[in-house]
């Protein structure tokens, strides 16, 4: 099948501000499936939120294509749809209106997303507060706010940085499996960024590990296990593998791949 | 909430209904905070609000009180520091002078108030979204804030006659300048994450300046807006005492007045 998004040789080096010369992304090839669920994991600072943002039209990469549907992405698309670690809700809207702010800006009509903004407050539980102000909501629910928003316009794509990063481990666990059911219903075609071996190894089709300085593509893992998973005791071998082998490759990445990079990194892509 | 505590914990201590516990060392604050706080919560709460509306009431009673005093036993002349009571009296007897002197005053000051805002509000913009002007006209605008206005005033007297022009003029010139800095402000601290949100719809500028910019600087641009009403009444009053036949300051400083340069007319 063709694949979705497909990322050509991309680097990136930062010029100018704080992080000028940075060599962020180095050759990252890569290619999305539709209605594909990958996430990529790394430790901080492997450019898995430039890649993210690359992806996204907010940022050009120094070198290199991406592409969304066989058009080069050069600035931020109405099918893309971008959440990150902090909800950026307005403070000053009610959480319906919040939900509502995609149909403003890219004006669409707004009878009819409405009740899909009322219908999506609902999949996710808060339709008892969508009259209220989002620093009446916990974390956990501000981020669902922020997922229903980044629904409302059905876009193709669903591009999340870190999305419950900020929340207790609880919260965070709940909310997975709550991404998890809602993706289930609405399959959407999603680039995960997390630092979460546990929201990978419950969502991911195949989890991409990146490792630091120049961020490369370090190994490509395939999960096979049916949906809907769950962690802990009901763990299938699959996840326990792969978990066990995400956990060499975050913390063995000292000796493997900084003593050899470029054979690190060509190995990684065999795989 | 520890404002309600610390009140309470007033209250208390008047009546000293409740004495504390005897606690541990450690617990002692907190089971003395439990303790204060009247049982009966609503009454507890009208106490309250009685007393946030006594208590500034009855320091001003205070203040007042310590003039008088202070009158009473330095007996300083009352030209000098006249006793409360002459105040008053003077109020009464003058009191027809007032309304139409302070309308003069309330006047000039909202109207040189919504002028500043009316400038100030664009220029604002302007330099929040142009590194160019902001390089330019920032600097001139803080050099122009250094110069006393009082100094200025005489001039605008010059310029524009005993008319009310010159202190809607000075009222401008006082209060533009930390409405602009604050509207500035607020404009160029917008959360990075809602900007990033915005661009990542494609929103066009002028969306992503009424749907997200503005109301998020809102806090800020009402900073500067409390600022600059408190700066426009001493903008009127200045430009009265430099020049001028009506206006409640007009009455204060009758050589002032005179002192000033006649217009030529």
């Amino acid at each position: 099948m063709e694949p979705l998004i497909r990322i050509e040789d991309v680097s990136h080096v930062f010029r100018g501000g704080r992080r000028s010369g940075v060599h962020a992304l180095d050759a990252i090839d890569l290619e999305i499936a539709e209605n594909e669920f990958v996430v990529l994991v790394g430790r901080s600072g492997c450019g898995k939120s430039t890649l993210l943002r690359i992806v996204a039209g907010l940022l050009r990469a120094t070198q290199g294509t991406v592409s969304l549907a066989d058009e080069v992405v050069t600035s931020p698309r109405p099918d893309v749809s971008l959440m990150f670690q902090r909800s950026a809700l307005l403070p000053w809207r009610s959480v319906f209106d919040n939900v509502m702010l995609p149909v403003e800006i890219l004006k669409l009509d707004k009878t009819l997303h409405r009740v899909k903004a009322e219908a999506l407050l609902r999949l996710t539980g808060l339709d008892e507060f969508s009259e209220s102000r989002p620093y009446e909501l916990s974390g956990g629910m501000q981020q669902r706010v922020a997922l229903c928003r980044a629904l409302i316009h059905d876009p193709d794509v669903l591009l999340m940085d870190e999305p419950f990063a900020a929340l207790d481990a609880l919260t965070r666990e709940d909310l997975s499996l709550e991404l998890q059911r809602i993706w289930n219903e609405h399959r959407k075609t999603i680039l995960f960024v997390t630092h979460s071996i546990q929201e990978a190894l419950l969502l991911a089709d195949r989890i991409v590990v990146m490792s630091p300085r120049p961020g490369r593509i370090a190994s490509i893992l395939e999960l096979k296990t049916p949906r809907p998973r769950s962690l802990g005791v009901d763990a299938t071998d699959e996840l326990n593998d792969v978990s066990a082998r995400l956990h060499e490759l975050l913390f063995a990445r000292d000796l493997t791949i900084e003593a050899e990079p470029a054979a690190g990194a060509a190995a990684a892509r065999d795989s | 909430m520890s404002k309600v505590t610390r009140l309470d914990e007033g209250v208390g201590a008047a009546s000293g209904a409740h004495p504390p516990l005897p606690a541990a060392a450690g617990e002692a604050t907190n089971v003395q905070a439990i303790v204060l706080l009247p049982p009966e919560s609503r009454l507890g709460r009208v106490t309250g609000t009685v007393w946030r509306f006594l208590l500034p009431v009855l320091t001003i009673f205070a203040l007042v009180g310590v003039w008088w005093l202070a009158v009473l036993v330095m007996d300083w002349p009352p030209y000098v520091v006249p006793s409360p009571a002459d105040v008053w009296n003077e109020f009464l007897d003058k009191r027809e002078l007032l309304p139409e002197h302070v309308w003069t005053t309330l006047g000039e000051t909202l109207q040189g108030y919504l002028l500043a805002i009316a400038i100030a509000v664009p220029v604002a913009v302007m330099i929040a979204y142009s590194r160019f002007l902001e390089a330019t006209i920032y600097p001139a605008l803080v050099a122009l804030n250094a110069i006393p206005k009082i100094a200025i005033a005489p001039i605008f007297i010059i310029w524009m006659g005993f008319g009310p022009g010159p202190k809607i003029a000075i009222v401008v010139l006082i209060c533009f300048f930390p409405i602009v800095i604050a509207t500035a402000t607020g404009l160029k601290s917008t959360p990075d994450e809602l900007v990033e949100l915005v661009r990542s719809l494609s929103a066009s500028p002028i969306q992503q300046f009424f749907k997200v910019r503005l109301p998020a600087s809102l806090p800020y641009v009402f900073v500067g807006l409390k600022v600059g009403i408190t700066l426009a009444v001493i903008g009127a009053v200045v430009g009265e005492f430099v020049g001028a036949t009506e206006g409640s300051a007009t009455s204060s400083s009758p050589r002032v007045r005179t002192r000033t340069p006649r217009s030529r007319s």
